[in-house]
C-alpha cells in the first residue's frame, strides 16, 4: 500500500477511518474502504452521507478525521490529486449563456490542458456523449438530458482516473441513458474507479452489481449484490414459486430442510429458507417428481432494492451514527481476495452492519470470509 | 466496448501548471460577464459620453483658433482643463455605465455561482478560492478599465494634438493621472461588487444591495455637505471618495475638507473588506483547498 500522497499508477480509492462533522452533526463516520477499478454503485437514503462521502473524495471537503486518498495521494488541495478526479455534481449548474463547448474546454484548461489541447479534448468529450452536432449551441437552449451529458463530459474531459457521479441519469430519456451508461463503462473497462450515487436503484442494478451502501453516516455494506444479501442471516431469503397449484406444492415441501416458512401469495407461493441454493435445488426436485405445472421460480429479495430495504431498516434500528448516540450489534464481515482483508477497526462502527469486498479487482468474491 | 473504441488516446502533451488556472478563471469570467446585457450595453453606449467630451473639447478648440485669428488676446480665451474633463468624464462613466457592469458582472458573480452550486465545478478541478475570486475581480477590473481608459487615453491625445507646442507635454502628462485613476476605480469597484455578491445566493438581493451602497451614500453624503456643510458622511460613499482622490490625481481644486489621505484609507478597507468577505464566503462553502 502506497503511503498518503505518494502517487499510485492504479486507479483507486482508499478511505481509513474517514470521519466528517458538520458542527455537532457527525455526516460520515468512521468509514474505511478501498474501491479498485470499475463501477461501484453508492446507495443510501436522504441525508445518509453520500454527498459528503464523495465531496471528501472529491477534495472539496477536508475530512475530521481519519484520511481518504485517490490514487495513493490525499486530495484535498493537492492539485495533482485533483487532475486524476472527474466529479459530475448533480446540481444543474450550467451556465445558459455558454455554449457546451466554452464550458468543457473551460473546465479542460481548469486541469492543465493547453487552451488548443481542452478545445479538442472537449470536443471528443462532448462527441463521446452524442453532443457532436449541439456542441456550439448555447446550453440554455438545451434539453434536460443534453445539459446532463454536458455535465458528464466536463468530468470525463482530462480523463480522470477516478470518476464521481452524482445522479448521472436525472433527467434523462431511455436513448441519453443509453449513452451515459455505455460511457461510463468504457471509462471502467479501461481502468477508471467510477463511483455512481443514485436514488434509483435499477439505474445501479442495470449498470454494477458492486455497490456501497451508507447509512446515517456509516458504510453498511460494500461488495456484490447477491454476497452482501448472502451475508444478511437473520433476513431469511425468499423464494417465490409461480404456479397453479400452491397448496399441492405447499404439501410436498413442509417439513423440508432449511425451509422456514411458507406464505400462499398471488400466483403462487412464497418460501422462506437461509440456503436458497438448497432450496432451489429441493424445490426443483419435487416439482419434477409431482409433474406440476410451474411458470417461474424467482427470489425477489435478491434484487438491489430489498438488499437496500433490508440494511437500511436495520440500520435505522440497531445502528446509529454518532450524532445519536444509536448502539446496535457490532458486526463485521470481510471478505477478500486471496483471504479476509480487515479494513482499520472503526470503533465508531459499534451497530453497523458492515459487509466489503476489499481488493482492487474487487471481482473478488472468491475470497474466504473473516 | 472501450474507451479506446470511442476514440480515447493517451495525452502526451504538458499539462501546465496550477498557477495557469488564474488566467484560466479571468478568461472564463471576462467570457460571462460578456453574456450579461448590462455589459454589453454599457461597451456600446459607453462611447457617447466620450464622443461628446471629445467633441466638446475639438469645439472648444475651434473657436479658440477662431478667436485667435479675429485678434483676441490668449489671455482672455479661457484654456482647456484637460485633467477636469478627464475627471469629469471618468466620473460620469463610472455613474452612467460603470455601475451597470458592477451590477452585470460584478455584484452577480459569486452570488449566482451560490445559487447555481457551480462551486463543485471549479474546486473539484485544482482551482483554489483566491484564484477564483481573482479570476472574477480582474474581470469586472478590466471592463471598468477599459470604459474609463480608453476614452481617457484618447482624450489625452486629443488634448496634445489640439494643445499649443509650448503645452504639448503637460498635455501628455495626464496619461499618468489617468491610468492610475482608472486602475483606482476599477480595482475598488471590482472588489466592493464581488465582495457584495459574496452576501447572499440571491441575485436579485445582491444587486440591490450594491445599488443601496453605491448610491445611498453619495446622496445623502451630498445633502448633508451641502445644508449642514458637514462633508464626513461622504466618507461612506464609494464615487465620492473616488471623486476626493482623481481630485488630487489630476490637480482639480475644489472646496471641500476631504482629502486623499481620508479617502484612500476608506476605499482600502472597502476593497480589502470585499475579498476578505469573499474568501470567507467560499470557505465558508467548504470547498476550500
Amino acid at each position: 500500500m502506497s503511503r498518503p500522497n505518494e502517487s499510485s499508477t492504479e486507479a483507486n480509492v482508499r478511505a481509513v477511518r474517514l470521519t466528517k462533522w458538520y458542527g455537532r452533526v457527525t455526516a460520515l463516520q468512521d468509514v474505511s474502504l478501498h474501491l479498485g477499478p470499475g463501477i461501484w454503485g453508492l446507495l443510501g437514503p436522504n441525508g445518509s452521507g453520500k454527498t459528503t462521502f464523495m465531496r471528501l473524495v472529491a477534495g472539496q471537503l477536508k475530512p475530521a478525521l481519519g484520511e481518504v486518498t485517490v490514487c495513493g495521494q490525499r486530495p484535498f488541495a493537492n492539485p495533482d490529486a485533483l487532475r486524476r478526479i472527474g466529479l459530475c455534481p448533480e446540481a444543474d449548474a450550467m451556465y445558459d449563456e455558454l455554449t457546451a463547448l466554452e464550458f468543457v474546454t473551460t473546465m479542460a484548461e481548469l486541469s492543465g490542458f493547453s487552451k488548443k489541447d481542452a478545445r479538442d479534448k472537449a470536443a471528443v468529450a462532448l462527441e463521446q456523449f452524442g453532443l457532436k452536432d449541439a456542441m456550439d449551441r448555447k446550453v440554455g437552449g438545451y434539453s434536460r438530458g443534453m445539459r446532463q451529458r454536458a455535465k458528464l463530459a466536463q468530468a470525463v474531459v482530462h480523463d480522470p482516473d477516478v470518476l464521481l457521479l452524482d445522479e448521472p441519469l436525472t433527467g434523462t430519456d431511455p436513448s441519453s441513458r443509453h449513452v451515459i451508461l455505455d460511457a461510463i463503462k468504457a471509462r471502467a473497462d479501461a481502468g477508471a474507479v467510477v463511483l455512481f450515487s443514485t436514488h434509483v436503484l435499477p439505474e445501479i442494478e442495470a449498470t454494477t452489481d458492486r455497490v456501497l451502501l451508507i447509512a446515517r453516516g456509516q458504510l453498511v455494506a460494500q461488495g456484490r449484490v447477491h454476497e452482501i444479501r448472502s451475508l444478511l442471516e437473520e433476513h431469511p431469503h425468499h423464494v417465490r414459486v409461480y404456479t397453479s397449484e400452491p397448496r399441492k406444492l405447499a404439501s410436498l415441501i413442509v417439513g423440508v430442510e432449511g425451509i422456514v416458512g411458507i406464505q400462499f401469495a398471488p400466483h403462487g407461493l412464497e418460501l422462506m429458507t437461509y440456503d436458497p441454493d438448497a432450496t432451489y435445488r429441493v424445490v426443483a426436485e419435487k416439482i419434477v417428481e409431482a409433474d406440476l405445472p410451474v411458470d417461474s421460480i424467482t427470489s425477489p429479495d435478491a434484487s438491489l432494492e430489498a438488499l437496500f430495504h433490508y440494511l437500511v431498516e436495520r440500520s435505522s434500528h440497531g445502528a446509529g451514527t454518532g450524532a445519536d448516540g444509536g448502539v446496535g450489534r457490532a458486526r463485521s464481515l470481510m471478505m477478500g481476495r486471496g483471504g479476509a482483508q480487515q479494513a482499520p477497526g472503526p470503533q465508531g462502527t459499534q451497530g453497523a452492519y458492515q459487509g466489503q469486498i476489499a481488493g482492487p479487482g474487487a471481482g473478488a468474491g472468491s475470497g474466504g470470509r473473516a | 466496448m472501450t474507451i479506446r473504441d470511442l476514440g480515447y488516446r493517451p495525452y502526451e502533451g504538458v499539462r501546465l501548471p496550477a498557477s495557469h488556472n488564474t488566467s484560466v478563471m479571468l478568461r472564463h469570467a471576462l467570457s460571462r460577464a460578456w453574456g450579461s446585457w448590462m455589459v454589453k450595453l454599457s461597451a456600446f453606449l459607453g462611447w457617447v459620453p466620450p464622443a461628446i467630451a471629445i467633441a466638446g473639447i475639438g469645439i472648444q478648440w475651434w473657436l479658440t483658433q477662431q478667436a485667435t485669428q479675429a485678434g483676441v488676446p490668449l489671455d482672455e480665451i479661457p484654456p482647456i482643463e484637460g485633467g477636469d474633463s478627464i475627471h469629469s468624464l471618468y466620473l460620469w462613466q463610472l455613474w452612467l455605465f460603470g455601475l451597470m457592469i458592477t451590477l452585470g458582472a460584478g455584484a452577480s458573480a459569486i452570488s449566482e455561482d451560490l445559487a447555481f452550486k457551480a462551486f463543485p465545478f471549479y474546486f473539484a478541478k485544482p482551482v483554489t478560492p483566491p484564484q477564483y475570486l481573482l479570476g472574477r475581480v480582474l474581470a469586472v477590473a478590466i471592463w471598468l478599465f477599459c470604459l474609463l481608459f480608453i476614452p481617457g487615453f484618447l482624450m489625452v491625445l486629443l488634448l496634445v494634438g489640439t494643445a499649443p507646442a509650448d503645452a504639448r507635454l503637460e498635455s501628455l502628462g495626464l496619461i499618468l493621472p489617468a491610468f492610475l485613476d482608472a486602475v483606482l476605480i476599477a480595482g475598488v469597484c471590482a472588489a466592493a461588487s464581488v465582495g457584495v455578491s459574496a452576501f447572499s445566493s440571491s441575485r436579485a438581493l445582491t444587486m440591490s444591495a450594491w445599488i443601496l451602497i453605491f448610491v445611498v451614500p453619495w446622496v445623502l453624503g451630498t445633502i448633508v455637505d451641502e445644508v449642514g456643510d458637514w462633508p464626513w458622511l461622504k466618507l461612506a460613499s464609494l464615487p465620492a471618495l473616488l471623486g476626493v482622490v482623481g481630485d488630487t490625481l489630476f490637480k482639480v481644486a475644489r472646496e471641500d475638507d476631504l482629502s486623499w489621505y481620508h479617502a484612500l484609507p476608506v476605499l482600502a478597507a472597502m476593497t480589502f473588506g470585499g475579498i476578505s468577505l469573499s474568501i470567507r464566503r467560499l470557505r465558508g462553502a467548504e470547498v476550500v483547498t
